[in-house]
């Protein structure tokens, strides 16, 4: 959060009707007409946020032809559902900015008619991109507030499903709702999220991701704090489990808080299959992760000290894949580590079509040259991709940009202290991960401080018939997820 | 009363005393514990782990027994019977005590690492990160030290079954006949051995920071149990493997054992050993680090930030004293002895004056 020592208001202060629509005649979209036999009504406009078939031959033939003196006979003649006579100043600004028509009578210095001719450009409601399953729904959250919030509606039909509205950001006014299930989630984390949102103080909020970085705990941390994403399933399964939701205008992502480390390696299709299955994709997954942090870290202090830890028929093949190589394996290390940075940065900034092209041209032509270059070794080009591959499976696209970046100090760690060095630098992660909260709850949870019970979905995703507790970490008000008496019951006559 | 209230988010639960203890207690003493009772005691030295462990756990239950109320810890119990002046001494003595032992217990570790791994390692940088790794555990709180100990509880379990390997490889009748060593020895070894016990006066120093800690009493016992039969294990297996004139050449046991260990991509498991048991050396350290700077924190108006900072610069200044292997050897066993003294002579003692004074306190309230 920026907080100035003088905050300045953009706009000087308008008093009146008049004075208001002279700031806007200064933009060319504003447009003003007059209407009425006695030329006494006034039509004010902004001519790109309203929809031109609303202001048709319908509208404007019955403009001109009336002759009213009274707004209250002017709104009973337009056949408009939402129209409203208002003199609140605020109001009137926030409606035309918004795509409403305001109506004025040239006697009338002091009320506007408010006629809603919103143009809705949204795109349409499509499939989740970042998190793609193949099993499952596939529907994806959009730009707009209001579509979001019917996605997640639509799959919790509650009348205790409460949203609160605020607005952030001094210039941009981004409309934000905080959604959670009254009686469920804990009050305590409804009203930090509250508290957090009504304290940002910024110029803009563009996405929600400003939001995630604003109330995180800990904002120095490269480990998001707050779960971004895409999929209304997922946002309405943490919902029931007790979480808080954070809806933002102009955002398809909704931030769910508070959250742990282990949520964001497991995939939503992991509750789509069968307990086994999922339970071994997330395993693998997790392996993965650490071997993509680890395995760079591991080539540099074994080539660069510890040689005796290789069995001897793997050292011959990596001595003979190096013995052309001019460099230290910390300086290959780093070539290939930053090329393929270097790659995935180009290719997430080009158009798709370009993209494919630069991922064969970069990973197949550049590596096998360079290796037949002898800049880098064999061995190290499959390490590095198959590294790269794994960062790529976290199902969360934010904490695989964790997870790149954090191996480059364990690779100067590694070249520092060799294998000690690699454990001086898992401790020190170890230690900041213990430190981190989210929304004040331990994000190491249910590793630490253990919470056995929460296991049950963590490294591991147990059948549903033995998930009956809702998670420890959000403190839920109702722990129940299902009427565990009667399953006893149940299971007692079975025997 | 000079009452010690602590946060609420640095409490943990009783049941996490289990691994703490754990934590404290192993060590670098696991490393090489089994050379030094072997001195004295020869094969039969196993036996004394058993008494340790169980002499251990009578102090542990004596702790328990010291504290009365959840809020007390060390510095008011000092304050209530010794008065405020004497017992501050007391207090600066234990704190300088553990500060010693949490710097004693690094230095002899990057002992270890300069002989395995770098003969020319610079230890005062080395030295200087691992303290900024100490202070950035220490400074986040109990609740931090605890989770890293917690953590590091599993690294040593995983590291302990690869003690198998003497297991296998050992003879189970190296350690025939039993009972034949005259049992003073086996008492005199006790001392060495409780180098690897020390830990467990702690408990008077974070028994605030416990939930319902007169409930913790069990799992404090079955830590130290655990730990007991760690070392137990350890020490039979050792000497199955090992006959009683090679092991005093050998300074680390344990570290050759492991170098006997083939595994299809690690041939030399040592390496990895000694990288992973450092997890356990720091755990240990924190501890000892965290119960010093908050014995000094409560009696001084300085905060913990403050004191934790000074004392991580006299650690890695210390190294400029305690340079070479003959003085490292010196202040551990300086340590070994001031254990011993403060587990089974001071404990008891407070316990049997505290009691005195609230029986005269009592005669007197009913006078």
């Amino acid at each position: 959060m920026i907080r100035r020592k003088n905050p300045k208001q953009p706009q000087k202060t308008v008093n009146t009707l008049d004075e208001l629509m002279e700031i806007m005649k200064a933009s060319d979209d504003f447009n003003h007409h007059t209407f009425g036999n006695t030329n006494n009504i006034e039509l004010f406009y902004y001519e790109s946020l309203i929809n031109p078939e609303k202001v048709d031959v319908n509208l404007l033939g019955k403009l001109k032809e009336t002759n009213v003196d009274q707004l209250n006979i002017l709104k009973n003649l337009l056949p408009f559902s939402e129209s409203e006579i208002t003199s609140d100043l605020n109001d009137i600004e926030e409606k035309l900015l918004t795509g409403f028509l305001a109506l004025k009578l040239k006697n009338n210095d002091e009320q506007a008619l408010l006629l809603p001719a919103k143009f809705e450009v949204e795109r349409q409601v499509d499939q989740p991109e970042i998190e793609f399953s193949v099993l499952g729904p596939k529907i994806a959250f959009i730009e707009d507030l209001n579509t979001n919030i019917n996605l997640i509606r639509k799959r919790l039909k509650l009348p205790q499903l409460h949203t609160k509205s605020f607005q952030s950001g001094k210039i941009t006014k981004t409309n934000i709702s905080v959604v959670y299930i009254d009686g469920i989630a804990n009050q305590e984390n409804v009203d930090t999220v509250i508290q957090r949102i009504t304290a940002i103080e910024y110029d803009q909020i563009m996405d929600s991701s400003f939001i995630g970085q604003m109330i995180a705990d800990n904002s120095q941390s490269p480990f998001p704090q707050l779960m971004d994403t895409e999929r209304p399933d997922r946002v309405c399964s943490a919902l029931v489990e007790g979480k808080v939701a954070i809806v933002v205008d102009g955002s398809p992502h909704v931030l769910i808080a508070p959250t742990s480390l282990v949520e964001f390696f497991a995939s939503y299709e992991d509750y789509f299959l069968t307990w086994p299955i999922a339970s071994a994709f997330r395993i693998i997954r997790i392996c993965a992760v650490i071997f993509s942090v680890l395995i760079t870290p591991m080539y540099v202090a074994v080539l660069t000290y510890h040689y005796h830890i290789v069995p001897g028929d793997l050292l011959g093949t990596l001595v003979s894949s190096r013995k052309d190589i001019p460099f230290a394996p910390i300086i290959e290390v780093l070539i290939l580590e930053l090329s393929i940075e270097l790659l995935r940065e180009a290719g997430a900034r080009l158009p798709t079509k370009i993209g494919q092209t630069i991922g064969i041209v970069g990973g197949i032509v550049i590596g096998t040259a360079a290796v037949e270059a002898g800049l880098t070794s064999n061995v190290l080009l499959i390490l590095v991709a198959l590294a790269a591959l794994a960062s790529f499976t976290t199902p969360i696209y934010r904490i695989g940009n964790t997870i790149r970046l954090i191996r480059f100090p364990f690779i100067i760690f590694a070249q520092l202290w060799g294998i000690v060095g690699i454990i001086i630098g898992l401790m020190f992660l170890v230690t900041h991960l213990i430190r981190l909260t989210s929304l004040g709850r331990p994000f190491l949870t249910p590793l630490y401080p253990p919470r056995w019970k929460d296991l049950k979905d963590a490294i591991i995703r147990l059948p549903f018939h033995l998930q009956g507790e809702r998670p420890t970490i959000t403190s839920p008000r109702d722990k129940n997820r299902i009427n565990l008496s009667r399953t006893s019951n149940k299971h007692g006559k079975r025997k | 009363m000079n009452l010690h209230k602590p946060d609420i988010t640095q409490i943990v639960s009783p049941f996490l005393l289990f691994f703490i203890i754990n934590a404290t207690q192993i060590g670098e003493g696991l490393l090489s514990f089994e050379r030094e009772i072997a001195d004295i005691a020869g094969y039969d030295a196993w036996i004394t782990t058993i008494i340790s462990g169980l002499l251990t756990t009578v102090v542990i239950v004596i702790i328990w027994k010291i504290i009365t109320d959840e809020q007390t810890d060390w510095i008011t119990i000092h304050h209530s019977i010794f008065g405020k002046i004497i017992g501050n001494c007391l207090t600066i003595l234990f704190g300088l005590y553990a500060l010693l032992v949490s710097i004693i217990v690094l230095i002899s570790y990057i002992e270890i690492i300069q002989i395995w791994f770098f003969p020319d390692m610079s230890i005062v940088l080395f030295l200087s990160l691992l303290f900024i790794l100490v202070l950035y555990i220490c400074l986040g709180g109990f609740r931090i030290v605890v989770g890293f100990a917690f953590f590091s509880f599993f690294i040593t379990s995983f590291l302990a079954v690869f003690k198998y390997k003497g297991f296998v490889d050992g003879n189970f009748s190296n350690i025939f006949p039993l009972f034949n060593t005259p049992i003073q020895d086996i008492i005199r070894a006790l001392e060495p051995m409780s180098f690897s016990f020390l830990g467990i006066e702690l408990i008077l120093i974070y028994a605030p920071f416990i939930k319902r800690f007169k409930s913790g009493l069990k799992w404090a016992i079955g830590g130290n149990l655990l730990s007991s039969f760690t070392y137990l294990m350890s020490a039979i297996i050792i000497f199955m493997y090992y006959n009683e004139q090679q092991i005093q050449t050998i300074s680390w046991p344990t570290l050759q054992l492991m170098k006997v260990i083939n595994l299809p991509i690690v041939e030399r498991f040592e390496y990895l050993g000694i990288s992973l048991h450092f997890i356990a050396i720091i755990a240990t350290s924190c501890l000892y680090f965290w119960s010093s700077i908050q014995c000094f924190q409560r009696i001084t108006p300085f905060k913990l930030r403050t004191i934790g900072i000074i004392f991580a610069l006299i650690g890695v200044f210390s190294v400029y004293f305690i340079n070479n292997f003959l003085i490292i050897d010196l202040v551990s066993h300086l340590i070994s002895r001031i254990g011993l003294i403060v587990l089974f002579a001071y404990i008891p003692l407070l316990f049997i004056i505290k009691k005195v004074i609230e029986g005269v306190k009592s005669k007197n309230a009913k006078n």
